[in-house]
């Protein structure tokens, strides 16, 4: 375990207060979704997923036809894409368009991608202005915080932290009542709305077929934010690309239902291109940016291609009993819990964050709930792999090999296996006790006897 | 974890624990044993045998 991830995660298991925090909060999320994927609420769920599956799937596996159709059609509309490898270009595209007209504010709806590469602490690094304008994201901006789920970024906040951001940031009275904190931030941000030079949003779906960028939300800032500034630059991983506009009636059903519950978020916008002749909203300028950012490492590993289908619903987070104890800032990346397990250490490398495939107790319960059926589990098994490949390689852990060698002798010399456990006094720790108190052996002996015999019996019967 | 799945259990009023996964009752029966809980944790192969 790195030193970060021990100090964080005890950090957050002594705390009581957020313990409760987290504990009723993905509780909630993790209540709501069940409710709305129930047999009786959507009959075809499994075959959604199936289906959802199978189209990530053939859109990764056939990324680049995906994305120059997208391209295409983008441009077609009087958009323009551009692509980025990294955080660096990313950042340089938008300071470079933001000196050609002069922007100095930049207005932002809630995307974890530029999260991924802190794209706020880039432009402000060269001064511009950049707010995010989701409630909870800028909570945690006034605070100079990172997300704490990918969902639910301020998760962890409850109201009464809240209360003490804002009075802080603001310098106004301690307001500790949900509603009128929102209306708080809502004034604070409509003046930057109307101020704003640039809107930046993420994309849940990049439509190839039809050059459409797609954002779910609930606010409206994400609509906001893409309609109201001149310039409007979406920024998206390049593995958000999907084939046909109708592939989204599959998505949208599942995206907010495993995400909070919701039948369908309360907004979603899809964009494609500029504001035309006659229409009255809309920017003047379309800018998707297509993120590679270690993607294309992913998309040359086969077996764990998979990782590229996540749809960012957070379900695995509010589901597993790992996260719902160590909570997101114990994760050493943006992403967090199950689905940050496995993409943390591609992204980052195997030997960088070997602690993350072993925290988990390999349950499943990511895998049940994941919208576009990712087998968390296998990936981090096989994450577990080459991290002790890696290990092997620079010759760490040499105990531990040896003890484990050891431990291969001795299972497959059961006397001696006997031995050890009968001297050690370890024995119910290693083995289950039996439900004979006479005597372990003779319990387990008998069992197998009566095993023996009735296998016997049963090859008699066979002619 | 454990924690939170023995004050579950606890709160059942169950004397015996099944489950089929011996890594799950083995951090079970640890965490019970620690609490000074008197429940016991069987593996379902167990049961069968002890029929």
């Amino acid at each position: 375990m790195s030193g970060e991830f021990d100090h964080t995660t005890h950090a957050t298991l002594d705390d009581a207060r957020l313990q409760l925090a987290i504990y009723t909060s993905t509780g909630r999320l993790k209540d709501a979704r069940a409710n709305v994927v129930a047999a009786d609420a959507l009959p075809d769920y499994q075959e959604l997923r199936s289906q959802a599956n199978a189209v990530k799937q053939h859109a990764i596996d056939h990324l680049d036809y995906y994305l120059e159709q997208f391209e295409r059609s983008v441009e077609s509309h009087g958009g323009h894409v551009a692509y980025a490898s990294d955080a660096a270009e990313v950042a340089d595209f938008v300071l470079s368009l933001a000196k050609t007209c002069g922007a100095g504010l930049i207005v932002k709806s809630k995307s974890m991608t530029t999260e991924e590469i802190d794209l706020n602490e880039r432009l402000e690094h060269h001064g511009l202005e950049s707010v995010e304008t989701d409630f909870g994201e800028y909570i945690l901006q006034l605070a100079h915080e990172r997300p704490y789920h990918i969902v639910a970024p301020a998760l962890h906040k409850t109201r009464y932290d809240v209360a003490r951001i804002l009075e802080q940031a603001l310098q106004i009275p301690n307001e500790t009542v949900i509603e009128k904190q929102a209306a708080i931030a809502r004034r604070a941000l409509r003046e930057k709305f109307l101020a704003a030079d640039i809107g930046i949003s993420g994309a849940n779906f990049l439509v190839a077929d039809s050059g459409a960028v797609v954002v779910v939300e609930n606010e409206g800032n994400a609509r906001l934010s893409t309609s109201a500034p001149k310039i409007h630059i979406a920024i998206a991983g390049i593995e958000k690309v999907i084939p046909r506009a109708q592939d989204l009636a599959t998505f949208l059903k599942l995206l907010a239902r495993s995400a909070t519950g919701q039948p369908l978020s309360v907004y979603t916008s899809i964009l494609s291109g500029p504001r035309r002749k006659g229409e009255i909203d809309g920017p003047d300028e379309f800018h998707v940016v297509l993120l590679d950012n270690g993607r294309t490492k992913l998309l040359a590993d086969a077996p764990k291609r998979q990782s590229l289908y996540c749809i960012r619903c957070g379900a695995c987070l509010n589901t597993c009993p790992v996260y719902r104890k160590i909570g997101g800032h114990s994760y050493p990346w943006v992403y967090s819990g199950p689905i940050g397990a496995i993409l943390t250490p591609q992204f980052m490398g195997v030997a960088k964050e070997p602690a993350l495939p072993f925290a988990s107790s390999l349950c499943g319960a990511c895998a049940e709930v994941c919208p576009v059926k990712i087998d968390i589990p296998k990936v981090l098994l096989d994450l577990r792999q080459e991290v002790r490949a890696s290990e092997a390689a620079q010759n760490h852990n040499r105990l531990e090999r040896m003890a484990f060698r050891i431990f291969g002798w001795l299972v497959r010399h059961p006397r001696a296996y006997e031995m050890t456990a009968a001297d050690s006094g370890f024995d119910g720790r290693w083995r289950q006790r039996p439900l004979d108190r006479e005597g372990s052996r003779s319990a387990e002996c008998r069992a197998g006897a009566r095993l023996v015999e009735s296998a016997r019996s049963a090859a008699a019967v066979v002619p | 974890m454990a924690r939170t799945k023995i004050d579950a259990i606890a709160r059942t009023g169950a004397h015996t624990v099944v489950s089929l996964d011996p890594s799950c009752l083995m951090q079970i029966q640890g965490a019970i044993s620690r609490a000074g809980l008197n429940i016991r944790t069987m593996h379902l192969a167990e049961v069968l045998a002890s029929r």
